[in-house]
């Protein structure tokens, strides 16, 4: 890192701000562009994979409802939390996490030849991804919400929140992302990990269960993951003081930012391995 | 300019500025702390115990779902209120939070910033001042309050927990003034019905002339029922008679007077019971409907009184209270601000972020390249 750190103390001032900002415009041409043709494969032959984005957090959540409901019998049951809408609150966001982070090792494998251009850096190919996964999430979340809205007559509580919340997802999930790109490119067994430790996040990241009905001591081990906080603040986002919820936006910023510069550091030191 | 410059300008000069305000402007910040419980007679969680039978054992699993232990709603209501305006409209009656905050020796950013300010300035101002975290594993409220002084502290933690256990009284009043209102109503409403129902009878009594319509029918009743009787024994005779004695036998012909003695007297009994003034069976059912009436107001005063008895009870059960555990202590050593807590935060904050810009900007820099 730091020959690529040194390479950049060039003389001239002026012309290395202007620089800069040129860099920045072709980058984002460049994501742009990629972010279109991530598009048309992922999306473009037939719609069933932008069907599928809805599906299965439905899904996932009806078949959740119907255990909790039919089977357990009546649980602890909040007024005004059905536990429908509760699962599929629970249920998006870790959808839109498992989403980024474990798609995060193909899409280095699957763009490998791209990287021949000039111009496509690594991390370019990551954002777009990365991106395009938050807009469809986020669009299908937008909907979700609508829907719940109108046909369960629960609008969301406090949108900025929720909204905050998405924005704090992205990022960590943007973050983790990064790292398991970069892992996976030093070594495959990182690779091989990477999903087991994403399904295994589940449990303990408190989607479908509130950590208020957690005992304090439990509760306090959780929230050591920002994942619980992030659950906590979406659902505090939908369903307010219906739900007390538990987390701190400072802890996750910080959780967020760290892993971001640690994913971009990461990528940068995997770098000679994959770039040609 | 290298990395080097800019991570100076970036993150060790506000870093440096920030440690130069902690330095030599920061006043110390002292806080004192209380713990403070608030908890119902009944108290003691799920422990009712076998006197307390079922109810007990349902109130117990009722807190178990809400995860609320007796007490809890109150304590949490006390949370509530001093987050409040009226919380520190109540402070400032006989305490100047403004200028407790607004001390000479507190620096121009710790204190408070106005000199008159609006309530909700000074609500957000206290709540970075005032503290108070509710623990509900063990229901133990912590108050903890910063002022510039020692002294200030104490005081205006002393002050906060007074109005925090007036509050909870004014709970306690209003439960029992409640419940035994009710039942005090109840009461009164039940005994104007007795003393209405005992009214009507004895009016009805001096009315009617009869003491007891109910008995002296009865009595009519039977008086006829014993004629109707020594009439058939009559006629019997007289049928027995006739078939050994001749007509005209006085013994026949006192029989056939004694009939007809009978037969006019059970005329003038049926008369006297169905017709008249008032007749027997209106005043039965006249006083019947008195009778009960009075009964079940007799009843229903018996029960009121129960149930007065009962509120009192349960009222002196559910009273609510504020228990101290620890009382606001003088502080000796400033503890706030953290120093190099906060020195420390503000160094790896601005470093990471400053840490992911650089990365962006190299990153984009190569495109162009």
């Amino acid at each position: 890192m730091s020959e690529a750190f040194g390479a950049l103390g060039k003389p001239e001032e002026g012309r290395d701000f202007s620089r800069t900002l040129n860099g920045f415009a072709i980058q984002w041409r460049v994501v742009r562009a990629l972010l279109l043709r991530e598009m048309q494969t992922r999306f473009g032959r037939n719609q069933l994979g932008f069907l599928w984005l809805f599906l299965e957090p439905l899904m996932l959540a009806l078949a959740i409802a119907f255990v909790k409901s039919f089977v357990l019998g009546r649980g602890r049951e909040y007024p005004g939390v059905s536990t429908f809408v509760f699962c599929l609150v629970g249920y998006l966001p870790y959808f839109t996490f498992r989403a980024i982070v474990s798609r995060a090792p193909g899409t280095l494998r699957s763009n490998m030849s791209l990287l021949y251009h000039s111009h496509i850096k690594l991390i370019d190919v990551v954002l777009a991804r990365h991106l395009l996964e938050a807009a469809a999430v986020v669009t299908v979340m937008t909907m979700i919400v609508f829907g719940i809205a109108i046909w369960a007559d629960l609008p969301p509580n406090n949108v900025p929140a929720l909204l905050f919340g998405l924005i704090l997802l992205f990022l960590y999930a943007q973050g983790l992302g990064l790292l398991a790109a970069a892992g996976s490119a030093a070594s495959e067994v990182v690779e091989r990990l990477i999903h087991p430790l994403v399904y295994l996040s589940l449990p303990l990241s408190g989607a479908l269960i509130p950590l208020h009905e957690l005992p304090p001591k439990l509760r306090e081990v959780l929230l050591w993951n920002p994942q619980a906080h992030i659950h906590e603040m979406v659902r505090d986002g939908f369903f307010g003081h219906v739900l007390p919820s538990y987390y701190s936006p400072g802890y996750l910023l910080f959780a967020a930012a760290l892993v971001n510069l640690l994913g971009l550091a990461a990528l940068r030191a995997v770098r000679p391995k994959l770039e040609f | 300019m290298s990395v080097g410059w800019w991570f100076a300008l970036l993150v060790v000069l506000p870093t440096l500025i920030a440690g130069a305000y902690y330095a030599f402007v920061a006043s110390d910040i002292y806080e004192s702390e209380a713990r403070f419980i608030v908890r119902t007679r009944s108290g003691g969680g799920g422990g009712g115990g076998g006197s307390d039978g079922g109810g007990g054992r349902v109130a117990a699993m009722a807190s178990l779902f809400t995860n609320a232990g007796p007490g809890q709603e109150e304590a949490r209501a006390v949370v509530a209120y001093l987050d409040s305006t009226a919380a520190v409209a109540a402070l400032r009656q006989n305490l100047d939070l403004v200028e407790l905050w607004r001390r000479p020796e507190a620096d121009f950013l710790a204190r408070l910033w106005w000199e008159r300010p609006e309530i909700e300035w000074l609500l957000w101002y206290f709540r970075r001042r005032v503290m108070v975290d509710f623990d509900p594993e063990t229901s133990v409220l912590r108050l903890r309050v910063q002022a510039f002084r020692p002294q200030d502290a104490q005081q205006l933690a002393q002050r906060v927990m007074q109005i925090s256990e007036e509050l909870v009284n004014t709970f306690t009043a209003r439960t029992i003034s409640d419940t035994l209102r009710v039942a005090q109503e109840d009461l009164a409403k039940a005994e104007q019905r007795v003393v209405a129902a005992r009214e009507a009878v004895i009016a009805f009594r001096q009315r009617e002339q009869a003491f007891d319509p109910t008995s002296s029918a009865g009595a009519a009743v039977e008086t006829i029922s014993r004629l109707e009787a020594a009439l058939t024994q009559a006629r019997a005779d007289l049928q027995e008679r006739r078939s050994y004695m001749r007509p005209d036998n006085p013994q026949i012909q006192v029989l056939q007077n004694r009939i007809t003695a009978l037969q006019a007297q059970i005329r003038t009994e049926r008369t006297r019971l169905n017709r008249g003034e008032e007749a027997l069976p209106q005043q039965v059912a006249g006083f019947e409907r008195l009778a009960l009436e009075q009964a079940f107001a007799d009843r229903a005063l018996t029960s009121a009184t129960a149930s007065l008895e009962q509120a009192r009870s349960d009222a002196l059960r559910q009273q609510v209270f504020l228990m101290r555990i620890a009382d606001p202590y003088l502080p000796e050593y400033p503890g706030y601000p953290r120093v190099w807590f906060n020195l420390l935060t503000v160094f790896i904050s601005l470093s990471v972020l400053f840490g992911i810009g650089w990365l962006l900007t190299v990153s984009a820099r190569e495109h162009a390249s």
